[in-house]
């Protein structure tokens, strides 16, 4: 009896013990990524893509942000079954699409704030219903945790109903090919000049920055 | 022999809820908790599942432990994606909170940033309350409302933070055994932007009606509730990377299920 209980007492601490100590580091600062041709290329202090959250993408694939890295990002959070903000900002992000040359690198990326109904499946099917196509649309599902912390970084206020649903501010997030966030469009309607302004000139510059963004800690 | 092994046993899960945030963690039953603002013709309750929330916020020393063990959290190595300039600016040095006349030792940390708040919990094993669990815990919107402490919590929002900070346990406990709430320092919340008084996408549709101040109260639940007001206000006035003077965090976990049964207090 009394072996029995010290083995139970045992166990129990070595597994709290376990619990306190075995999370993973994070690391909070110049998250590292490797570029397709094997180099390892250092992230800017104020690129999001530092956020070492994991995702899963429409196609069920795990995902980090930093895989986005290249490209002029267009970012917008969403969730599928809105039925009033969101389709505006579709809208809005088609009419930026529609307004893009072929040479221009630039994608599209849809972030769901449900993490719980949009899962890969139903997003597959939204990006279809939609006509998204995925060599330019990616549509994103994470946990509760990692959709705050998202949100956080890019200063989008969201809350979830009672019901199931969400309230949410209408961001349109135009990030540059190292994920800096170089221009927010707040709210819905009004003029898109500007950020179709920002996203030809930074596809422009990101056509010539390949070389520097090589440099470790440049900014 | 039977007794004295299941009181044992029970003092050992005490101990082990204790073990995630530093501090002990206290039950919190579930139980039904009115926001503050809701949607009009919305369900208007949450449904909060039993949790455990930290006795007390965390001090110096144990943030102290917390950044000697990840050294990509000390002032010097913060990401500014993280932490803004001001990121422990009270302290003295990277790995010394000073004297006491700046940080003791077992007063509340502060001018730490959300990110921050967050990873020391992940690392302690827990997380950051929601917003709904810790204005529960504090006993707004659950109908437990006193007006006697609804003045002196607004008696506290009136006067400048005292520095150096008092340290923990030494204002005001909760019948749930939870200390200082209210009285000493403001507190990070996991969900702290989730007030959306402008710009949101439902509820007011009507572009005007979010430009006036009332634009809020209208769906608010209850309006005498000026301290919770407040809170929220004072919520959606940050970001993520603010790191100011009279602003902490503390812990919470989900509860452990466990075959035995809580032990009472």
């Amino acid at each position: 009896m009394k072996l029995r209980l010290c083995l139970i007492l045992l166990l129990a601490w070595t597994g709290v013990t376990l619990a306190g100590d075995a999370l993973p580091a994070k690391a909070a600062c110049c998250a590292q990524t490797a570029s397709p041709d094997g180099a390892e290329k250092v992230l800017p202090a104020e690129s999001i893509y530092q956020l070492e959250s994991d995702w899963l993408d429409a196609q069920g694939v795990s995902r980090r942000l930093s895989d986005f890295a290249g490209p002029v990002q267009v970012l917008a959070m969403f969730f599928t079954r809105c039925e009033y903000a969101c389709p505006r900002i579709l809208a809005e992000l088609n009419t930026l699409a529609d307004d893009l040359r072929p040479d221009e690198q630039v994608e599209f990326l849809l972030v769901s704030f449900d993490s719980e109904k949009d899962t890969p499946e139903s997003l597959a099917t939204f990006a279809r219903e939609q006509g998204l196509a995925p060599e330019r649309w990616q549509l994103l599902h994470g946990t509760a945790e990692a959709v705050r912390e998202l949100s956080v970084v890019l200063d989008v206020a969201y809350t979830r109903l009672p019901d199931g649903m969400y309230s949410h501010a209408s961001v349109i997030h135009v990030l540059d090919g190292q994920g800096r966030v170089l221009y927010q469009k707040q709210g819905l309607g009004g003029e898109l000049d500007e950020c179709k302004e920002v996203i030809h000139a930074t596809a422009e510059k990101n056509r010539h920055s390949e070389a520097r963004w090589k440099e470790p800690g440049s900014k | 022999m039977r007794l004295v092994g299941a009181t044992a046993l029970c003092l050992l899960f005490t101990a082990m809820q204790a073990s995630a945030g530093g501090a002990q963690l206290r039950a919190l039953p579930g139980g039904s908790f009115l926001p503050l603002y809701a949607a009009p013709g919305d369900t208007l309750e949450v449904v909060l599942a039993p949790f455990r929330l930290a006795e007390h916020a965390v001090t110096n020393a144990e943030y102290l432990d917390f950044v000697t063990a990840r050294p990509e959290w000390r002032r010097s190595n913060v990401s500014p994606l993280f932490a803004d300039e001001n990121y422990l600016r009270h302290w003295r040095t990277d790995l010394d909170p000073g004297d006491t006349l700046r940080a003791p030792l077992d007063s509340p940390v502060c001018y730490v940033s959300w990110f921050a708040a967050r990873a020391y919990a992940a690392w302690r094993g827990g997380r950051l309350p929601g917003t709904a669990e810790w204005e529960y815990a504090a006993g707004s919107g659950t109908g437990r409302a006193d007006p006697e402490l609804r003045q002196r919590i607004l008696d506290w929002y009136a006067k400048p933070s005292r520095h150096p900070l008092p340290p923990v346990r030494s204002t005001f406990e909760t019948d749930d055994g939870i200390w200082d709430l209210h009285g000493l320092v403001w507190e990070w919340v996991e969900d702290f932007n989730s007030a959306l008084v402008t710009g949101e996408s439902r509820a007011d549709s009507d572009l005007d009606r979010k430009l006036f101040c009332a634009g809020g109260a209208v769906s608010a639940t209850d309006l005498n509730d000026y301290a919770a007001f407040m809170r929220y206000a004072f919520r959606s006035s940050l970001g993520g990377r603010d790191c100011i003077a009279s602003l902490g965090f503390r812990c919470a976990a989900d509860t452990v299920i466990h075959p035995l049964k809580e032990p009472r207090p």
